[in-house]
C-alpha cells in the first residue's frame, strides 16, 4: 500500500500536505545557551546495537566483507595483506566521522544565532517529525534531503537535535575536508567524507560500503545523504545517483535487515544564500575552492534577509514495500553474503526507478513562494511588466499552479498586489522598479567602464539567478508544458502524433528534468488529464483538440520551456557549424559559451540561459544518449565526434521545422 | 541415573528398555512419551496385535489431534489440565498456562469457540462406488468399508484448514471407500485393480500429514479409495548380523520402536509425530527424527524400499549399503508424498538400545549467543543426539506448561534459580533463551560428551540449567498438537512450519520471518499481536533446521483460515527470500506447489507434479 501511494501522483489537488511550525519562534523567545545545553535524549531504534564511533571502525575492519576484499586485493596486487589492511584502515580514518554531542551543542548555539539573523522563519512540518520519530524506532532510517545549499545538512542536524531525534551521520564530499578546522568540525558533527570519484578502487568501495552498511545494520544512527549527489546550482532537481542508494538497500536485499525506511526531505529557501554564486559558477566564473577564509569572507552574507526556509519531512518509504514484486531477493541466496555482488540488471532498474520516485517526492514537497511565480513571469517578459499587470498575471498563474498541484505557500488574507510587492522587496537586488514598471536588471552597476561582454555577463547573472527561482516550479508545469510544445510542433491533432512529439521531447530533456524512465505513457496521460481539467484541451479517443479558451495557457506553458529549447538549439548549431574534428570534452563548455556569447552580442540570440554550463552539459549528455554525438578516447583525452546529419535534424525538430516522426527518431 | 543398579543382566536390560520407552528415568517428573501408556496396555503378543484398529474412531479424535481421552482443558476453576492417563502430564494441573494463554493471545476464557461435538454423518455424501472394483476386491479377499465414519476419518490430515472445517462440522469430499491391505501382495492387487477399473487411490498411513496430501480433489469424478496401510504393521525379520530390520510400511513409529526394543534394538528415528505416524509416511515425506545426529534422517536409515506403482513394483535387488549406479531410485521415492506409488515394505538400519540417556539444558543471555553456540557445536561435530535452541517466546511458552509444584521447597528452589539467572547473572528474562539437550550412548561417553558441550556453551555465555528444563522442552513438541486443539476452543488458531538454512543466515531468517508474521497479521486485521516464535531444532555441518510456531487470536475475523493461509504464505515467501528451503521435513507437494517453483528452481513445476500424480491415479 505504501508503494502505491508513492506511485500515484494522479490527483494532485487531493494531495494533503501537513502544516508548518516555525522553530525560530521558540528560539527568539528563550535562551540559546540553555537550548544548546539542554538534556538531549533521542528516540532510539529498537534493534540498536550500542557501539561507539571507535568500535565502529574495528567492526568494519574485521568484517567478513572487508577481509575478503583485502585478501582479494592483496592477491591481485601482490602486496601483503597487512599492507592492504593498513591501507584500508587509513581510508577508514580519512572517511570516518566522529560524532560528538559537544560539537553538536556548539553548533546548536552558533547556528541558532546565525539562523535567527538569516531567516525570518524556519518552518518544519511537525507531523513529518512525528512520523520520523515512529520510523526511527521501527527500522533503520535513511534521510534523503534535497540539496540546494550548504545550509542543508547543518539545518538537518540542527532540526533533529531540536526535536530529540537521533543525530544523523552524513555522507559529505571530500572537498569539505580540505577546509581547515571546519572539516574537522563537520566530522565531529557527524559528517563522513567520501571521495568524489573512486570508480575502480575496489578497496575504497569495500571500506566505504561496509562502513555505511555497518552503521545501518547496527542502527547506529540515521544515514543521511543527497540523492542528487551535489548541490543543484539551478534549483532544479538533479538526476539522482544510485550508488549509495544501493548500499543502503543491500542489507534489506540480503535479509540482514527486515526493512529500511527512506525519508525524503524537501528543503526550500525563499532566497538562496548562494544565489549569485551559483549563477557565476554556471557562467564559468570558477567555484572558489572551499576554504575557511572563504567562509569567513562570506560573513557579509549574514547581514542580509533571506526570508523563510521550509523543511518538509516526507512520509517514510519502506524499502520492503518498494521492492515488493520487483526484487527477487533469492538472487542473493547462492553466494555467501560477504562476497560483493554487482547489482543485477533488475536491481539496477529498480534502484534508478526508486531514486527517481524519491526525487519526485522531494520535488512535490518543496514549498514554493509567490516570488517563484513572479520570477517565471518576469523571465517571460524581458522588457518588464507594469505592476498591475504583474499582479494580475501572478494571480492567474497562482490558480494554474494550484490546479496542477503546486505546494504554494501563499499568504492567506492578503491582496495579490500586496503579496507581489512583498516578494519584490525581498528580491530587489535582481530588479529595477521605476514608475510602476518592473524589470529584471542589474542593480548594482559597477562604476568602472564595462565591455559589452561584461555587460552581457552581468545581465546573465541576474537572469540565471532569477531562473533558479522559476526552476523550482518547473516540475509542476513540466508535463503539461511538454504536451503544449508537442502540440505546437505536431502537424495534426492526432493523439499518436502528439504523443510521438511528447515522447521525443521527453527523451531530449530527460537529463534536464526529473522524468522517470519508462513513465512516458503515464506522464502523457497525466499531462492530458491536467490540461483537460483546466479546460484547455479536449482529449478525444484519437484526437487532442485545443479549447477556444486554452490558447493563453498553452502559450504560457510552452514558453516556460522555451529557454531550454533555445539553449539546446544553440548547442546543436554550435556542434554543426563550429566544431572541428578534435573537439575535446573539456573544451566543449567554454566553446559553446563563447559561441552563445557571440550570438547574443550579435543580437541573434536573446536567451541568456543558453550561457548556463548546466544546460550545456545536459544537452551534451542528451545528444550522447541519442547517439548524435559520441565520445572517442584518444590518448588520455576524450574527444567528441559529431554526427552532423543527426544533430542537424535534431535542431530542426526542436525548432519545429520538421514534425517528429517515427523514422527520424529511428535514425537518431 | 537410569541403570545404577547392578542386578542380573536380564533385569538390567528390561530396565533399559523401559527407560528408553519413556525416554527418561523412571522416577522423574513429567514426561510426555506416550509409549509408556502403550506399555501399560496388556497385550499378550504385541508383535502380532494391531495397535491401530481399523476403526480408528475407537481411540482417536475425529476432529483434533491424538487420543480421544487426552486433551487440554480449562477446568471450572479456570486452571488448565491435561486429561487422560496416557502421558506423564495427564491428570496434572498447569497453573501458569491460563495467564500465558490470555496474556499472549489476548484470549479470554469467557469467549469460547467450541467444536461440533459429533460427526454429522448425514452431511457425508453417499459414496460413489465402482461396483466392478468392489467385486474384484472382494474376490481378492481385501478388507474394505464404505462406512461414512471410516471415510470421514481418512479424508484429512492435520492441516489447520482441515481441522478447522471438521470442528465446524463441515465435511467436504471424502473417500468413497476404505481398503485395508494386510500385506504387500494385497497392495499389489489393489493397485492393479485400481488401474483396471479406473479408480483413484490415496495412500493413508498415520493420517498426520500437514501438507494437504490426504485431501480428496474436488474435481475428481472417479471413485476415490483410501488405501489404509495400518494393518500392515509387522516386523517381518530382524537381521542382527547386519543390524537391519525388514518392516511393513504401515507400522506406527511407537509400535516399531517398542517391538524392536523387545529385541534390544531401536531405529532411533523419532519424529515429533512418532506416536501416530507410519514408516511408509516417513519414507514418503523424507522425514527427519529428533535424534538424527546419532541415527540419521530417514534417507540415511533406509536400506531398501519396496514400492508398488501402477507399472509394477519398484525395489533394489540387494541390501548393499551403497551403490554407485545412479540415479538412486530411493531418491525418487523419498519425498514423493504418495504420488508415485504405495510404499509397502522397508528395510531399515537398527541399533542396539543405548545404555544411557540424559537430558540437559543451557540458558543463554540471548538468541544470538545461543545460535553461535550451536554453530560451534556443529563445527566441532559434537552435537548430542538432540540439541535445540528455543527463542525467548518459546521458552516462556514451555514455562507455562510447568505442572503444579508439589512442595513449597520446590517452588522455593524455582524462585532461587530464577533469581540466580536474572539477577545474579544479569540475564534479561525477555531475551534469554534455552537450549535443550539429549545425550545418548554408554555412560562414560555421555558424561564426557556432556562436559564437552557444556564447555562450549560456557564460551558463549551459556549456563547449565538442569535436566528438568531440557525435558520440558521436548515435552512441548509432543503436546503442541494437543495444545492447538485447546487454542481452537478459544478463538486461537495456529500452525507450525519449518525450513533449513545456512548457518550465517539463521539469525536474519528467524528475525525476518517472525517480524513478517507479526506485520502480516497486523495488516490483515488480526486484533492482537500473534505468537510468532521459533527454535533451531537440528544442526548440520552447513546449516540448521528452524521450526516456527505461529498462532493468533482470530476474534473479529470473518475468514480466519484464509487469513492464516495468507500469513503463512507470506512467511514462507520470507523464508525463501532469506535463503531458507521450502521445507526441512514436513513435505510440501500438495500445499505449496506454487512456491516449490521458487524453492527448487527450474525442473520441478506444477506440470511435472501432475504427471507424477498421473501414474498413481491412473487415467487421470
Amino acid at each position: 500500500m505504501a508503494s502505491r501511494a508513492l506511485y500515484s501522483p494522479r490527483h494532485p489537488m487531493l494531495k494533503k500536505r501537513d502544516d508548518f511550525e516555525d522553530i525560530l519562534e521558540e528560539r527568539r523567545r528563550s535562551s540559546d545557551l540553555r537550548y544548546a545545553l539542554r538534556c538531549y535524549t533521542p528516540t532510539l531504534y529498537r534493534g540498536l546495537v550500542p557501539c561507539k564511533a571507535s568500535m565502529l571502525k574495528s567492526i568494519v575492519l574485521q568484517s567478513d566483507h572487508l577481509q575478503y576484499v583485502i585478501k582479494q586485493v592483496s592477491s591481485e596486487s601482490g602486496e601483503s595483506t597487512e599492507g592492504v589492511s593498513e591501507e584500508a584502515s587509513l581510508i577508514l580514518d580519512e572517511m570516518a566521522h566522529c560524532l560528538q554531542l559537544s560539537t553538536i551543542r556548539f553548533f546548536a548555539f552558533t547556528l541558532s544565532k546565525a539562523f535567527k539573523r538569516l531567516f525570518r522563519s524556519v518552518c518544519v512540518n511537525e507531523e513529518g517529525i512525528q512520523r520520523l520519530q515512529q520510523a526511527v524506532q521501527e527500522h533503520p532510517v535513511v534521510l534523503l534531503p534535497s540539496h540546494r545549499s550548504y545550509m542543508d545538512f547543518l539545518m538537518m542536524s540542527y532540526l533533529l537535535y531540536t526535536y530529540d531525534l537521533p543525530l544523523p551521520v552524513i555522507a559529505a564530499g571530500m572537498d569539505f575536508m580540505s577546509m581547515k578546522f571546519v572539516g574537522e568540525m563537520l566530522r565531529m558533527s557527524g559528517a563522513f567524507f567520501i571521495r568524489r570519484s573512486f570508480g575502480g578502487d575496489k578497496l575504497y568501495w569495500a571500506v566505504f560500503s561496509e562502513y555505511v552498511k555497518t552503521m545501518l545494520r547496527n542502527g547506529y544512527a540515521p544515514i543521511e545523504f543527497f540523492l542528487e549527489g551535489t548541490r543543484s546550482r539551478t534549483c532544479k532537481s538533479l538526476t539522482p545517483k544510485t550508488g549509495l542508494l544501493n548500499i543502503v538497500m543491500e542489507p534489506f536485499f540480503k535479509g540482514e535487515l527486515f526493512d529500511v525506511n527512506l525519508v525524503p526531505v524537501s528543503i526550500s529557501y525563499e532566497r538562496i544564500l548562494e544565489e549569485s554564486l551559483y549563477a557565476r559558477e554556471l557562467l564559468g566564473i570558477p567555484k572558489p575552492k572551499e576554504s575557511t577564509s572563504g567562509l569567513l569572507k562570506a560573513r557579509r552574507v549574514l547581514s542580509e534577509d533571506y526570508g523563510s526556509m521550509y523543511v518538509y519531512f516526507g512520509h517514510p518509504v519502506s524499502v520492503r514495500s518498494l521492492a515488493e514484486g520487483k526484487i527477487n531477493r533469492s538472487q542473493y541466496n547462492l553466494l555467501p553474503r560477504y562476497i560483493p555482488q554487482k547489482p543485477s540488471a533488475d536491481t539496477h532498474e529498480f534502484l534508478s526507478d526508486a531514486a527517481f520516485r524519491l526525487v519526485r517526492i522531494q520535488e512535490e514537497n518543496m514549498v514554493l513562494k509567490p516570488w517563484v511565480l513572479i520570477a517565471t513571469l518576469l523571465l517571460q517578459n524581458p522588457d518588464g511588466l507594469d505592476l498591475s499587470s504583474l499582479a494580475e498575471q501572478t494571480d492567474w498563474l497562482r490558480h494554474l499552479a494550484l490546479a496542477f498541484g503546486a505546494f504554494l505557500d501563499w499568504p492567506d488574507h492578503e491582496a495579490c498586489s500586496e503579496v507581489v510587492s512583498c516578494s519584490l522587496a525581498l528580491h530587489r537586488h535582481l530588479l529595477s522598479v521605476s514608475a510602476g514598471h518592473v524589470q529584471l536588471s542589474v542593480t548594482d552597476v559597477p562604476q568602472v567602464e564595462t565591455t559589452p561582454e561584461e555587460a552581457v555577463f552581468h545581465q546573465a547573472v541576474v537572469v540565471l539567478s532569477c531562473a533558479s527561482y522559476r526552476n523550482q516550479i518547473l516540475h509542476v508545469f513540466l508535463r503539461p508544458a511538454l504536451l503544449a510544445m508537442a502540440m505546437q510542433s505536431a502537424n495534426s491533432n492526432r493523439k499518436d502524433d502528439v504523443y510521438n512529439g511528447f515522447n521525443f521531447l521527453r527523451k531530449v530533456f530527460s537529463n534536464e528534468f526529473i522524468l522517470c524512465p519508462g513513465d512516458s505513457v503515464q506522464d502523457f496521460e497525466e499531462a492530458c488529464y491536467l490540461l483537460m481539467k483546466r479546460g484547455v484541451l479536449q482529449v478525444l479517443e484519437h484526437e487532442i483538440v485545443m479549447s477556444a479558451s486554452g490558447h493563453s495557457t498553452l502559450a504560457f506553458l510552452s514558453s516556460v520551456l522555451d529557454p531550454f529549447l533555445q539553449g539546446y538549439q544553440v548547442v546543436c548549431r554550435y556542434l554543426c557549424e563550429e566544431t572541428n574534428e578534435n573537439l575535446t570534452e573539456k573544451e566543449f563548455i567554454p566553446a559553446v559559451r563563447s559561441f552563445a556569447l557571440k550570438l547574443i552580442l550579435a543580437g541573434r540570440l536573446k536567451c541568456y540561459e543558453a550561457l548556463s554550463s548546466d544546460l550545456q552539459k545536459n544537452a551534451l549528455a542528451a545528444f550522447l544518449r541519442l547517439k548524435a554525438v559520441r565520445k572517442v578516447k584518444v590518448g588520455d583525452q576524450v574527444t567528441l565526434k559529431v554526427n552532423k546529419v543527426a544533430v542537424n535534424s535534431l535542431e530542426d525538430i526542436l525548432g519545429g521545422k520538421i514534425p517528429t516522426q517515427k523514422p527520424i527518431l529511428a535514425r537518431l | 541415573m537410569a541403570s545404577n543398579s547392578s542386578s542380573s543382566s536380564a533385569q538390567q536390560r528390561l530396565r533399559i528398555i523401559a527407560g528408553h520407552l519413556q525416554k527418561r528415568p523412571e522416577d522423574e517428573h513429567a514426561s510426555v512419551a506416550a509409549q509408556e501408556c502403550k506399555a501399560e496396555t496388556p497385550r499378550s503378543n504385541p508383535s502380532s496385535a494391531a495397535p491401530v484398529p481399523k476403526r480408528r474412531q475407537e481411540i482417536m479424535k475425529w476432529n483434533g489431534w491424538g487420543y480421544s481421552d487426552s486433551r487440554f482443558l480449562f477446568n471450572k476453576k479456570g486452571q488448565a489440565e491435561f486429561t487422560g492417563k496416557r502421558y506423564r502430564l495427564s491428570g496434572l494441573i498447569l497453573p501458569s498456562l491460563k495467564d500465558w494463554f490470555e496474556g499472549t493471545f489476548g484470549a479470554n476464557l469467557q469467549h469460547k469457540s467450541p467444536a461440533t461435538p459429533t460427526v454429522n454423518l448425514s452431511a457425508v455424501a453417499p459414496p460413489n462406488l465402482n461396483e466392478p472394483f468392489i467385486e474384484d476386491l472382494k474376490a481378492a479377499g481385501v478388507a474394505a468399508s464404505h462406512d461414512p465414519e471410516d471415510r470421514v476419518f481418512r479424508a484429512h490430515g492435520h492441516c489447520l484448514h482441515e481441522i478447522f472445517a471438521l470442528r465446524e462440522g463441515r465435511i467436504g469430499r471424502v473417500p468413497d471407500m476404505v481398503v485395508w491391505p494386510s500385506c504387500h501382495s494385497d497392495v499389489e492387487k489393489i493397485v492393479e485393480l485400481a488401474c483396471k477399473h479406473n479408480v483413484c487411490l490415496i495412500p493413508y498411513g498415520g493420517g498426520t500429514s500437514v501438507s494437504s496430501a490426504l485431501e480428496c480433489p474436488h474435481e475428481e469424478t472417479r471413485s476415490i479409495v483410501s488405501l489404509d496401510t495400518s494393518q500392515m504393521n509387522r516386523i517381518l525379520w530382524i537381521d542382527e548380523k547386519n543390524l537391519t530390520a525388514h518392516v511393513e510400511a504401515g507400522i506406527i513409529g511407537q509400535d516399531l520402536e517398542r517391538q524392536l526394543n523387545e529385541h534390544g534394538y531401536c531405529t532411533g528415528h523419532e519424529p515429533d509425530s512418532m506416536e501416530f505416524s507410519s514408516l511408509g509416511g516417513w519414507v514418503a515425506t523424507r522425514a527427519s527424527g529428533m535424534k538424527k545426529n546419532i541415527y540419521g534422517n530417514i534417507e540415511d536409515l533406509v536400506v531398501h524400499i519396496k514400492m508398488v506403482t501402477p507399472r509394477g513394483v519398484i525395489e533394489k535387488s540387494c541390501l548393499g549399503p551403497r551403490m554407485s549406479t545412479g540415479p538412486d531410485i530411493h531418491h525418487f521415492i523419498l519425498g514423493s508424498e504418495g504420488t508415485l506409488g504405495v510404499v509397502t515394505e522397508v528395510t531399515m538400519k537398527i541399533r542396539p538400545i543405548p545404555e544411557y540417556q540424559k537430558y540437559g539444558s543451557v540458558v543463554f543471555p540471548n538468541f544470538q549467543q545461543g545460535v553461535a553456540c550451536l554453530r560451534e557445536v556443529a563445527r566441532q561435530r559434537c552435537a548430542p543426539a538432540s540439541i535445540r535452541l528455543m527463542d525467548n517466546e518459546q521458552f516462556q511458552f514451555g514455562h507455562a506448561l510447568k505442572p503444579q509444584v508439589s512442595s513449597i521447597f520446590m517452588s522455593f528452589l524455582d524462585g532461587l534459580k530464577k533469581f540466580y539467572i536474572t539477577k545474579f547473572k544479569g540475564f534479561d528474562p525477555h531475551h534469554l533463551c534455552v537450549a535443550t539437550l539429549l545425550f545418548e550412548g554408554d555412560r562414560g561417553k555421555v558424561l564426557q560428551h556432556e562436559k564437552q558441550v557444556y564447555d562450549i556453551a560456557a564460551k558463549f555465555g551459556g549456563l547449565a540449567a538442569g535436566e528438568d528444563n531440557g525435558q520440558r522442552g521436548y515435552m512441548l513438541t509432543f503436546v503442541i498438537a494437543y495444545l492447538r486443539d485447546l487454542g481452537m476452543d478459544y478463538y486461537v488458531i495456529g500452525e507450525s512450519f519449518e525450513t533449513s538454512v545456512p548457518w550465517d543466515r539463521v539469525l536474519d531468517l528467524c528475525r525476518n520471518v517472525k517480524e513478517r508474521i507479526v506485520r502480516e497479521c497486523k495488516e490483515r486485521g488480526v486484533q492482537f499481536p500473534p505468537l510468532s516464535t521459533c527454535r533451531v531444532t537440528q544442526t548440520y555441518d552447513a546449516g540448521a533446521c528452524v521450526y516456527f510456531y505461529f498462532a493468533f487470536n482470530y476474534r473479529g475475523l470473518s475468514d480466519p483460515v484464509h487469513v492464516y493461509e495468507q500469513v503463512e504464505h507470506a512467511a514462507r515467501e520470507e523464508i525463501l527470500a532469506n535463503g531458507g528451503s521450502l521445507s526441512h521435513h514436513h513435505g510440501v507437494v500438495f500445499a505449496f506447489t506454487h512456491q516449490l517453483k521458487e524453492g527448487v528452481s527450474v525442473p520441478v513445476n506444477e506440470n511435472s507434479m501432475s504427471t507424477v500424480q498421473f501414474t498413481e491415479q491412473p487415467h487421470g
